[in-house]
């Protein structure tokens, strides 16, 4: 049995008067301590999926499909169990460090109220192992930060404090929503090579979430591509890295700047990201699509697998792409 | 900080005697003074009163004198109107009446409008939370000098529950009527104040992030949303504590309570010179106090906030 495993999972929100869907039919699973990668652009769904992981949705938000973790359905768990799985067996990292803190409780009170719900822990216990956790996520001198109010931290060093408070019960799963993305480029280094040994270390399952192919290509095992609230393509990174087979996989790997070339303009995907209240008829991405025939214009394509191994795309067009871009 | 508390202390005096002087002067503006009525008074008769009062003297004397009596002898000065009372005994007995009922009508439009507030932001568009927006709006739209004589009718003449007026040095079935008329409005200000900010407060990220820690509902609400929420409350606290232990006309004159506001709006209506100065002193020294209280709660709940 994976850790986790995602069906069909579809996420809409109730807006005046209309829903919107914004995930639709997402699939996906993960083992212990495996790292895996989910990448689109802004609004293509993958906060929400994470969101959804924990029961974190808007109030107006609703969910279908499943969310099995450890065998036990996630999606539509009372509260005060979901609170049990919250930050004891599923963690979470936001966005944005600056104001994912409350600026009016000391960083030590933040994390030892943690420990004192989950684990029964004295308040001293709890000051002890929050103090040793801030230590593990590398912050130099620990007993200070702890006194401190998150206002007297940088960004990076509220980042830490944000995986220390995470990482506090062990959690079997950590759900990092783009993690380095509000960082400075020093610092988004050091953070994924934090991430790389605490979760070694603790054996912790990851998801990422980013835009950031950099990050994808240092820190995880499996990736899924989103584009427009559905999964596009999924497979080992390696794999998919070398050899995209959906035209918007490709479509991100070109517009990741490359060191050893020099370029004049940065490459970009032409077009924008669809409106999700009216998402083009067939494939949702064959507007963008230097690949699309007839049937992308008619009928959407479904994940389905294809070669060998474990790898899925959501694409009409059947032949490898890299060799047809190059030899075009 | 203590410092800062005494600075502000420091500064509170000049601030005092500018308002004095503005007072005195816009006063002294107004035409007509205290012995100017409907019967002309012979004129060796005013001229007698003018000296009696000091008020044949230049003005900028007047005006000096008056300070000096203050600050060496804490003596506001006769009544004009009253002749056998002086300001300090007007304001020894008006004042602690309206600090009895203003103090019970702060506290309890504070702890209801807050707890309304906090409800209705955290059961966002339940009932309890339209129950609580209506509520407000009617509170709100209902002067007091409507609701005084609605409270009367209903508890004084229909129901025979409570005495329609008096003080009775304080005694509680007087205090309850000019207590709910005095706090309705500011009640609902309180409430609409809170409940915005509460909601703006459960929307933002770090309390996404207490909730990802699995802590329960109301823990969330009271330990991470609560301080920040009340903020723009307690600044709004302020000026309303002061305002109603300073008192208002309309409950002393519906409720004959004989607090210090009538004084305050009688003296004007009358040119009562040192009465209107008297009170005037007492409602600045009291805004001045209460805006002092506010900063120091600032700073206790804003970490942030570091004077």
């Amino acid at each position: 049995m994976p850790l986790l495993e995602v069906k069909d999972l579809s996420i809409g929100f109730h807006m005046p008067g209309r829903d919107v869907q914004v995930v639709n039919k997402v699939s996906f699973a993960l083992e212990q301590g495996e790292t895996l990668a989910i990448v689109g652009e802004s609004g293509s769904g993958k906060t929400q999926t994470a969101f959804s992981l924990i029961g974190l949705l808007a109030q107006n938000g609703f969910s279908s499909g499943s969310v099995l973790f450890e065998g036990q359905e996630i999606l539509g768990l009372p509260e005060a169990k979901l609170n049990k799985v919250r930050a004891e067996k599923i963690a979470m990292i936001f966005q944005d460090p600056m104001t994912s803190l409350n600026p009016y409780i000391r960083v030590g009170e933040q994390l030892v109220e943690v420990l004192v719900l989950h684990k029964s822990m004295t308040r001293a216990a709890a000051q002890a192992e929050a103090i040793r956790m801030l230590d593990a996520v590398k912050l130099p001198d620990a007993r200070n930060i702890f006194t401190r109010f998150p206002h007297e931290c940088s960004g990076g060093m509220r980042q830490r404090i944000m995986i220390a408070m995470a990482l506090l019960c062990r959690p079997k799963l950590l759900i990092a929503d783009e993690p380095t993305t509000a960082l400075d480029v020093t610092v988004q280094a050091q953070m994924l090579e934090l991430f790389k040994s605490l979760t070694a270390e603790f054996g912790t399952a990851l998801i990422i979430i980013t835009h950031d192919l950099g990050v994808v290509a240092g820190l995880a095992d499996r990736m899924l591509v989103m584009y427009a609230g559905r999964a596009v393509e999924t497979g080992a990174v390696d794999e998919l890295f070398y050899d995209p087979r959906h035209p918007y996989t490709l479509g991100l790997l070109n517009s990741t700047p490359n060191v050893e070339e020099k370029t004049e303009r940065l490459n970009s995907i032409s077009g924008s990201p669809p409106n999700l209240e009216h998402l083009p008829r067939g494939c949702a991405f064959h507007p963008r699509c230097a690949f699309r025939f007839e049937r992308c214009f008619s009928e959407v394509p479904q994940l389905l697998e294809f070669g060998e191994g474990s790898r899925r795309k959501a694409c009409h067009y059947a032949r490898a792409l890299v060799a047809e871009e190059s030899a075009a | 900080m203590l410092l800062f508390i005494l600075k502000r202390l420091a500064i509170a005096i000049p601030t005092l005697l500018v308002l004095i002087v503005l007072s005195f002067f816009l006063m002294k503006m107004a035409p007509g003074n205290p012995f100017t009525g409907e019967k002309n008074l012979p004129r060796d008769v005013l001229a007698n009163i003018y000296a009696r009062y000091g008020l044949d003297k230049p003005e900028w004397q007047q005006l000096v004198e008056y300070v000096w009596n203050i600050v060496a002898h804490f003596d506001f000065g006769p009544s004009f109107k009253y002749k056998d009372r002086s300001v300090n005994d007007i304001i020894a007995q008006g004042f602690p009446v309206t600090l009895t009922y203003g103090f019970w009508a702060f506290i309890v439009s504070a702890v209801v409008g807050i707890s309304m507030g906090v409800i209705a932001a955290v059961k966002q568009n339940s009932w309890a939370d339209y129950l609580a927006v209506g509520v407000t709006i009617g509170a709100q739209v209902v002067p007091n000098f409507v609701l005084a004589p609605i409270l009367v009718l209903i508890f004084t003449l229909w129901l025979h529950w409570l005495p329609g007026g008096g003080w009775n040095d304080g005694k509680w079935p007087y205090v309850i009527m000019p207590v709910i008329a005095l706090s309705a409005t500011y009640l609902a200000n309180i409430a609409r104040i809170t409940r915005s900010s509460m909601l703006e407060v459960l929307h933002s990220n770090f309390i996404r992030t207490a909730r990802a820690k699995g802590l329960p509902g109301y823990k969330v609400v009271i330990k991470h949303a609560l301080k920040p929420a009340l903020l723009p409350v307690v600044s709004y606290l302020g000026p309303v504590f002061v305002g109603m232990i300073t008192g208002s006309v309309v409950v002393d004159l519906y409720f004959s309570t004989g607090g210090i506001g009538q004084w305050f709006v009688n003296s004007a209506l009358n040119r009562d010179y040192s009465t209107i100065l008297g009170v005037t002193v007492l409602l600045g020294a009291l805004t001045i106090a209460g805006n002092l209280v506010v900063d120091v709660l600032y700073a206790w709940i804003d970490p942030k906030i570091r004077y």
